[in-house]
């Protein structure tokens, strides 16, 4: 008996029904999906309720196309096996490509990291990069100082600079910002307004981190980076598309609110601004952060090293002083850091080292290590830490006294350099 | 860049295929273009050894030329022992050192294990004895030599195909691919990747908290059987998984490479077992080591010590597979259980003692299995003697609240799913009932699509490591 055709739309028709269902089931059926979410969630695995769910159900298809095969074999053990045909090639074809279609349009669509030029939702992540570099980009001129760093710099107030030192500054410090980005914000601060600025505050706390940059990193950024970078970055676009955690967030996104705390808010300077927390916020938050410390500390990568470099060399291209800084953490937390039996501080003390002798060997780096909150005598209730490692205004504006006498003197090496 | 990675299957392998069927016509062409391939594939996948995969092959391709084997044979064995055992070698011979009271300053070894070079030294040996042997001529071609020797889906962990079988594949590529070959390969990508993603490493997830994490799992009898059951199928679904994709890969560029397992865990004696488990390094142990050696014993034994032979030619061969898969005394004591367990068999055979029913033997020989695996995956004796007084309930049979918080209802829904299929007999792509409508060939698709999104940026094969 010669088997009837192959229905060419059955498998689109097919995922389709599928996704309906399941969109469905998400919106009308929450009585009896929420056991099983919560079952779902107490999986093992580290991956959200949809992303295990997604396993499951996988593993499900798995077992019923091969299980499924079998009982059909069983029952026409008299039928001889089939020599694949191209429509067989083609089914494959289909399947695999209509649902990557779909999953990559959801994550377009959904956008949930801003990877991607569409913004039909909010961003499901904090997005400082696009925020801080609009901001620079209004800015007339450059102003005299630009600081560079993460979240933990956030507070560092342009303002406080202006009265503390009388220069200009921006605060574009993006939010969990890596060494391997920090050439491209320094090409890009300087090259949108040339000459660029004096002086560059850099947060050089980040020198465990691997070399890649960051994939919420805005696609306008992509011609300062580097091409080994460029291309890692494009091959990140490409394959987040066909991701399950990437495609998990995208319809978390589209069903439910967003996860990450969105609540800092900036300033056209840059500067950012949180709520404050309260006095037992602040203990029990600092509280957790402690159990939550690693076993053992990361010592600064090699990448890293080779990207201070990478800093070190544009600031001389573009006649700016750097001025590194390791900012503050709360005492408490500093103190279980260092305290007997952690290895935190040997790990601390390379990457202190490796900058002292940068700071030794050229003129135009400074380095500034205030890690122990005590060197800028911060102050160590609600109003002077959000949390475990982010300082108010209140005592970014100590760390700047605490720095103001480098950062002149940073300032005249680079304003005699080009005057000269 | 593993074949297993999204580098891999979503750019790597797609670009490959594209110029290879569009552009390139010749065969001639196309295997230049399978050098170039395997040698960017290696250079991405673990660029430090290139050059001793290159030497070597060099090496290995001019002494067939002038036809000194022995030396090939010896120089491909000396960088293995060198790379695989000599920083083993070394501690041990301090230790001994020290035992026996001498002040040895033995340098430390502390090398990382060249990618695959368990497989492509296999690989030249089985080429050198094989044109020794008059099976082939020595190649004439460098490329088409290296291409056997490096070939890319096949050079992490196998399987171990012989020259004169690839070589003439590789002489004569197909102009177009046939669509037989493509739909076989992409199945058992897709097949091959749902028993990795979906099956081992969710086991291995699981016993990396339960068997190897510190968990107070209870420590009885039900966490060491439990755990060994887990290690069975993980370990097969894992190896079963690669070898899937090492095959489907191979195929989509018009290559078929042999079989590596067979059932395995429905073998109804341990003999059988070897013929179906990792079958290309069994074949090669065989053809290379057994025969031969079970031949020299039996002319210089006589067929009198016939049984003696045979049990020296077991011993030796297992232990042989023992050490294959790595350094430490619990993979010699693993291959010397299963020569043991094999010499016994034939023992027993030829005095006419046979297990009755198929069941009682396939139940008996997958217990002998699973012990085999405790000495296998045990990291040291101290590990393994917990784990076999475990086994033998010498710690009663344990605290099951723990036990089942860490092998949770998804770890043992998986793992009964893993048995459900190997039950079956549908572990293996080759074994999948053949799809006669375009829909099921789309759910293959679909499914190969899941496991890629799950895929992350790098998945780790077990035998990859040996």
């Amino acid at each position: 008996m010669t088997p009837p055709p192959p229905r060419k739309w059955l498998p689109l028709a097919a995922l389709l029904a599928a996704g309906l269902a399941l969109l469905a089931a998400l919106r009308l059926a929450p009585a009896v999906l929420e056991p099983l979410r919560e079952w779902l969630s107490q999986s093992q695995q580290p991956v959200g309720t949809l992303s295990n769910g997604l396993r499951m159900a996988s593993t499900g298809l798995f077992l019923l196309i091969a299980g499924g095969g079998w009982l059909w074999q069983k029952r026409h053990a008299q039928q001889s096996e089939p020599t694949p045909t191209p429509g067989l090639a083609k089914g494959w074809g289909a399947g695999f490509l209509a649902a990557a279609a779909v999953v990559a349009c959801t994550i377009i669509v959904a956008n949930p990291r801003g990877m991607y030029p569409t913004n039909f939702y909010p961003p499901r992540w904090l997005l400082a990069r696009p925020v801080k570099m609009d901001a620079y980009q209004a800015l007339p001129v450059a102003p005299d100082l630009v600081i560079l760093g993460s979240s933990r710099t956030f507070t560092i107030a342009p303002v406080d600079v202006q009265a503390r030192l009388g220069y200009t500054a921006f605060n574009a410090s993006v939010e969990g910002m890596r060494m391997a980005e920090m050439p491209a914000f320094v090409r890009f601060v300087t090259q949108e307004h040339p000459p660029g600025p004096m002086v560059l505050l850099i947060e050089a706390a980040p020198y465990a981190a691997d070399d890649l940059v960051s994939e919420r990193l805005p696609n306008r950024l992509l011609p300062y980076l580097s091409p080994d970078q460029a291309f890692s970055f494009i091959y990140n676009r490409y394959t987040s598309l066909l991701n399950l955690d990437h495609f998990s967030e995208s319809v978390y996104q589209m069903l439910r609110e967003p996860k990450e705390s969105l609540d800092w808010s900036f300033q056209p300077d840059g500067m950012g601004i949180l709520p404050l927390s309260s006095p037992a916020g602040l203990e029990e938050g600092v509280s957790q952060a402690i159990a939550n410390i690693p076993a053992h500390c990361q010592p600064p990568s090699r990448a890293a090293m080779r990207y201070y470099q990478q800093v070190v060399d544009l600031a001389a291209r573009y006649q700016m002083a750097v001025v590194f800084i390791i900012p503050p953490y709360h005492p408490r937390y500093y103190a279980a850091q260092m305290a007997p039996g952690s290895d935190f501080d040997a790990c601390k003390a390379q990457a202190v080292a490796f900058l002292q002798a940068m700071a030794e060997e050229y003129s135009h780096i400074f380095f500034l290590d205030y890690t122990d909150p005590a060197t800028i005598g911060s102050l160590d209730t609600a109003e002077g830490y959000y949390d475990y490692q982010h300082m108010t205004q209140e005592n970014a504006a100590r760390l700047l006294e605490a720095a103001a006498a480098t950062l002149q003197q940073a300032y005249q090496i680079a304003e005699e350099w080009r005057t000269r | 860049m593993g074949i297993a990675s999204q580098g891999f299957l979503l750019l790597f392998l797609p670009l490959s295929l594209l110029i290879y069927w569009l552009l390139l016509r010749r065969p001639r062409q196309k295997l230049l273009f399978l050098s170039l391939l395997s040698l960017l594939f290696y250079a991405i996948a673990g660029k430090e050894y290139l050059l001793l995969l290159l030497g070597l092959s060099a090496a290995t391709y001019a002494l067939a030329r002038v036809r000194k084997f022995t030396l090939g044979i010896l120089l491909n064995l000396l960088a293995l022992a060198f790379f695989k055992y000599g920083g083993f070698g070394l501690q041990q011979a301090g230790l001994l050192a020290q035992a026996w009271g001498l002040q040895a300053a033995l340098p430390l070894l502390n090398l990382a294990l060249p990618l695959g070079i368990s497989f492509y030294v296999f690989k030249h040996i089985s080429y050198l004895v094989s044109v020794r042997r008059g099976r082939c001529p020595a190649a004439s071609d460098p490329w088409l030599f290296f291409t056997y020797a490096a070939f890319f889906p096949s050079v992490s962990a196998g399987p171990l195909s012989g020259y004169p079988e690839t070589a003439s594949q590789l002489q004569a590529l197909p102009s177009r691919l046939e669509p037989a070959n493509l739909y076989q390969g992409l199945l058992h990508i897709s097949a091959g990747l749902a028993k990795k993603i979906l099956i081992a490493d969710i086991l291995r997830d699981a016993l990396g908290a339960g068997l190897f994490g510190s968990a107070a799992t209870g420590e009885g009898l039900a966490w060491a059987w439990l755990s060994l059951l887990i290690y069975a199928f993980q370990l097969y679904f894992d190896f079963s998984g690669y070898t899937d994709l090492a095959l489907g890969i191979a195929l989509l560029f018009g290559v078929t490479l042999p079989p590596n397992f067979n059932n395995p865990y429905l073998a109804s004696n341990l003999a059988q077992f070897w013929q179906r488990w990792h079958i290309s390094l069994s074949s090669w142990i065989r053809a290379y080591v057994f025969m031969p050696f079970s031949g020299w014993l039996l002319t210089h034994l006589g067929n009198r010590h016939k049984q003696l032979g045979m049990l020296l030619a077991n011993l030796l061969t297992m232990t042989l597979i023992g050490v294959w898969h790595g350094t430490g005394w619990l993979f010699l004591l693993w291959g010397l259980y299963h020569g043991l367990l094999l010499s016994l068999r034939s023992l027993l055979a030829q005095r006419g003692v046979q297990i009755r029913g198929r069941f009682t033997g396939q139940a008996l020989t997958f217990v002998a299995v699973l012990i085999g695996w405790a000495i296998f995956l045990s990291p040291d004796l101290a590990f393994a003697g917990r784990l076999f007084s475990g086994l033998l309930g010498l710690q009663g049979v344990g605290n099951l609240a723990p036990l089942l918080l860490v092998y949770d209802k998804f770890t043992l829904a998986t793992l009964a799913i893993a048995m459900l299929l190997s039950a079956l007999g549908i572990v293996e792509a080759l074994h999948l009932p053949p799809a006669r409508r375009a829909w099921v060939a789309a759910a293959w698709g679909l499914l190969g699509l899941l496991c890629i999104l799950m895929l992350g940026e790098e998945v780790e094969f077990l035998y990859v490591l040996f």
